[in-house]
């Protein structure tokens, strides 16, 4: 398979800090009895205290990364649209994906790397599917990010310092439980 | 729930794309076949407290922190890094205008790089 001239990610995050609060009534007594509006109820509002929303999106060249990526385990997903004689993996070499299209990747207690090799990571992009917390390593496997089930982390890595040794993954320590995510891991 | 409870609804996505000739488009990347996205609402324990801030120069967003997103909103020079251990290994860089969000080990410590001149905003949750 021919590999492309130029690859890179676009991304983007989005955040709303919200703080219950009780609304302003409208209910009203009519002249008999019945009543009209609504009564107070809680909802949820804007934080006051940061009082805005925070986000951003890449921008101009969004983060190049290495067009070829070596090899097709960059990211879990195998793409429907994709030839299987255009896989870049031998078969027998890589019985996780082989035959998917889901693209999940379990994950154990145990800390794991991802993605063999030792390349600095210039992007990262992993969803826990499940529903077991999922706790991320990017360096000194020092469980620092979380991710609960059904979020998803993106980041520009500092391709110095991250490497596809020192990312990992794992659910809490000793607990004996599992979840599956899917992963964008970009030299 | 209850009034002044406090929760953050944080989403994070991202699209690989692929450029088959030079000059050419980009498309969405076939090794991936699709757009990437995952959304959650965390709802910080009990009487949960948030902060928000302005930072021009390197320093520790705080500690004992649940949550941060971090924001460079303008860079004049230089580079905006963030590392999850007091400055020791800077593990995250921001470019103009991108944020980092997520739910974090209390025990990490939130410290954010710049070298040059830059603006960063960052709100924390606990």
């Amino acid at each position: 398979m021919a590999t492309p001239n130029d690859r890179r990610i676009v991304y983007g995050t989005y955040v709303v800090p919200q703080i219950a609060y009780n609304t302003t009534s409208t209910e009203v007594t009519r002249e008999e009895g019945s009543t009209a509006g609504r009564a107070s109820y809680e909802d949820w509002k804007l934080d006051t205290t940061v009082a805005k929303r925070f986000g951003g999106k890449s921008s101009g060249d969004h983060v190049q990364v290495t067009h070829d990526q070596a090899s097709d385990l960059w990211t879990s997903m195998v793409s429907i649209h994709q030839e299987w004689d255009t896989f870049d993996e031998a078969w027998n070499l890589t019985p996780a994906v082989w035959g998917e299209d889901s693209g999940e990747v379990a994950v154990s207690d145990s800390l794991s790397t991802i993605r063999s090799g030792s390349d600095g990571i210039k992007f990262l992009y992993i969803k826990n599917l499940g529903t077991v917390q999922c706790e991320l390593a990017l360096e000194n496997d020092e469980r620092d990010i979380l991710i609960p089930g059904g979020a998803a982390v993106s980041m520009r890595t500092n391709s110095s310092s991250v490497t596809s040794a020192t990312v990992k993954v794992a659910t809490a320590a000793s607990s004996s439980t599992t979840t599956t995510i899917e992963y964008v891991i970009a030299k | 729930m209850a009034v002044g409870d406090k929760r953050v609804l944080y989403r994070n996505h991202c699209v690989p794309q692929e450029q088959v000739d030079s000059g050419g488009r980009y498309y969405l990347d076939s090794d991936c076949g699709r757009k990437l996205t995952g959304s959650y609402l965390y709802d910080l324990d009990g009487t949960g407290t948030t902060a928000t801030g302005t930072v021009t120069s390197s320093g520790a967003i705080g500690t004992t922190l649940d949550f941060i997103a971090v924001t460079a909103t303008s860079i004049g020079s230089g580079t905006v890094m963030i590392s999850l251990d007091n400055g020791t290994t800077s593990i995250i860089e921001l470019k103009e205008g991108e944020c980092f969000a997520s739910k974090i080990a209390s025990g990490a410590q939130p410290y954010v790089t710049i070298s040059g001149s830059a603006s960063v905003d960052y709100m924390s949750g606990t």
